[in-house]
């Protein structure tokens, strides 16, 4: 875990701090520090390291680009908010991971209390899919390689996407994100033979759903 | 070989980060079971499919959008002040602040607004009007016996009247409230529904006045000490019939004169 002895150590004010911090190089915790005493380059560079990681776990959970993005910033906005609350206990990622996490099954929980559907999936294009029920194809060979891998690509979304959002997020995190069973544990805020029994439960339900593509 | 075997090597390769790094009796265990070789053949590629997403990343003006908002959210947040932050409770907080306005509101609508000292002890000048129930008479065309115990309790800010006779389990307070502006309040205590009187003889904490029965409205004027006077105005009152009386010791009848006092 990172520490914040490189920044305690020089004892300097608040206001000189920041230009001392090579941002670049500093830890996740010395830019956090370096936010509270009000540096604009450490948040810049927090935000550079974390907002496509961010983004695509957040995209991997909703199946929505733009929700995604949107609530990726809505991360960094708490994030910012709560830099002089923010404690070193953990590491910086899973803190950010537990937002992000949080917002997530949020969002999923408003769609299913609302049933939204997404105007802007019926529009993406990268291997989003369009939003239909998730039906797996046949698993015949297909004439095109590339197109069997976004085929591939796209069913292995969709059956994610019908995964309880209990069973989502740690295999995401585990599968996805590759992160280790303590770190998911202390982001989802459960223990660690909690998250292996979820994400063996995940797995199970994606073979079921994902038989024609093993 | 049993299920517990097969059991257990399937929740290790599940925890495994990579089918390689499980241990010698695992691997013995795949050799001999077909079963269990298939699920780590479907683990794995299971892992190789999940593996293939490819990462997204987050647009070119996620930086400018961010910092919009976040310009945007800090001059909200100095714009809303306190009412915001009260906006933002969790549901169930907001719930139980409103439901606690709202039940002071009922309790405040229904006894009004507390002032001052209300009991004997504390308030100014009391004045006990003790009625004594006039007796029954057979004859037709005659009221009954009434009973007032009533107690005026009078301080600076308005006027209160205990009513003993009213309500079987608890006294009500019938409170008549009189405004700053000096003027006259009136209230009519017949409406309400007979009651059992105190049994307890009231001992007079001031002087005691005798009520005239036979008058129409009774007018209380009551100085407050101060030079101030008000006057309140009680139309008849009727406690129902003499057999709902519990009280024995009432003082007889001697009215005065014009039924101002």
């Amino acid at each position: 875990m990172d520490t914040l002895s490189s920044i305690d150590d020089r004892s300097l004010g608040a206001v000189a701090l920041t230009p001392d911090l090579v941002v670049g190089s500093a830890t996740d915790h010395a830019l956090i520090e370096a936010i509270r005493v009000g540096s604009d380059e450490a948040f810049t560079e927090l935000v550079a390291r974390y907002r496509n990681p961010i983004t695509n776990f957040i995209y991997r959970m909703t199946s929505d680009y733009d929700g995604a993005v949107d609530l990726a910033q809505e991360t960094f906005v708490r994030v910012y908010k709560a830099a002089d609350r923010y404690q070193t206990n953990y590491a910086f990622s899973t803190y950010i991971y537990r937002i992000a996490t949080n917002l997530a099954i949020s969002e999923l929980r408003k769609r299913k209390r609302r049933r939204v559907v997404s105007l802007t999936g019926f529009f993406q294009s990268s291997d989003g899919g369009e939003p239909r029920e998730f039906q797996p194809s046949d698993g015949q060979p297909l004439q095109d390689v590339t197109l069997v891998d976004n085929e591939r690509r796209k069913a292995v979304q969709r059956a994610i996407g019908t995964l309880p959002d209990k069973y989502r997020a740690p295999l995401i995190l585990r599968d996805v994100e590759g992160k280790s069973y303590d770190e998911i544990s202390q982001i989802l805020g459960t223990s660690e033979g909690t998250v292996k029994s979820r994400i063996s439960r995940a797995r199970g339900f994606l073979r079921d759903k994902m038989r024609a593509y093993l | 070989m049993t299920n517990n075997d097969c059991r257990a090597v399937r929740r290790e390769i599940d925890a495994a980060e990579k089918l390689e790094q499980l241990d010698s009796a695992a691997g013995d265990h795949l050799r001999d079971c077909a079963g269990c070789l298939s699920f780590a053949s479907e683990r794995r590629s299971l892992s190789n499919l999940i593996a293939s997403l490819p990462q997204l990343e987050a647009p070119p003006d996620f930086d400018f959008k961010l910092r919009a908002r976040l310009a945007r959210e800090g001059v909200r947040s100095r714009t809303t002040g306190g009412l915001g932050r009260f906006l933002k409770l969790p549901v169930p907080v907001f719930a139980a602040v409103l439901a606690m306005l709202i039940g002071v509101g009922v309790i405040v609508v229904r006894n009004g607004l507390p002032r001052g000292p209300i009991n004997n002890a504390v308030g100014g000048p009391v004045v006990n009007v003790n009625s004594p129930a006039r007796e029954a008479s057979s004859a037709p065309g005659k009221e009954t016996a009434q009973a007032t115990n009533a107690t005026v309790d009078k301080n600076d800010e308005g006027i209160e009247i205990r009513d003993v006779t009213a309500g079987p389990t608890r006294p009500r307070v019938l409170r008549a409230r009189s405004s700053r502006v000096e003027g006259t309040a009136t209230r009519d205590y017949g409406l309400g529904t007979a009651a059992v009187v105190s049994a307890q003889p009231v001992e007079p904490a001031g002087p005691v006045v005798r009520v005239p029965l036979d008058a129409q409205v009774l007018r209380v004027s009551i100085d407050d000490g101060r030079g101030e006077t008000r006057t309140v105005a009680l139309p008849r009152v009727s406690f129902g019939s003499q057999r709902l009386v519990a009280s024995q010791s009432f003082m007889p009848v001697s009215s005065t004169t014009n039924g101002v006092w």
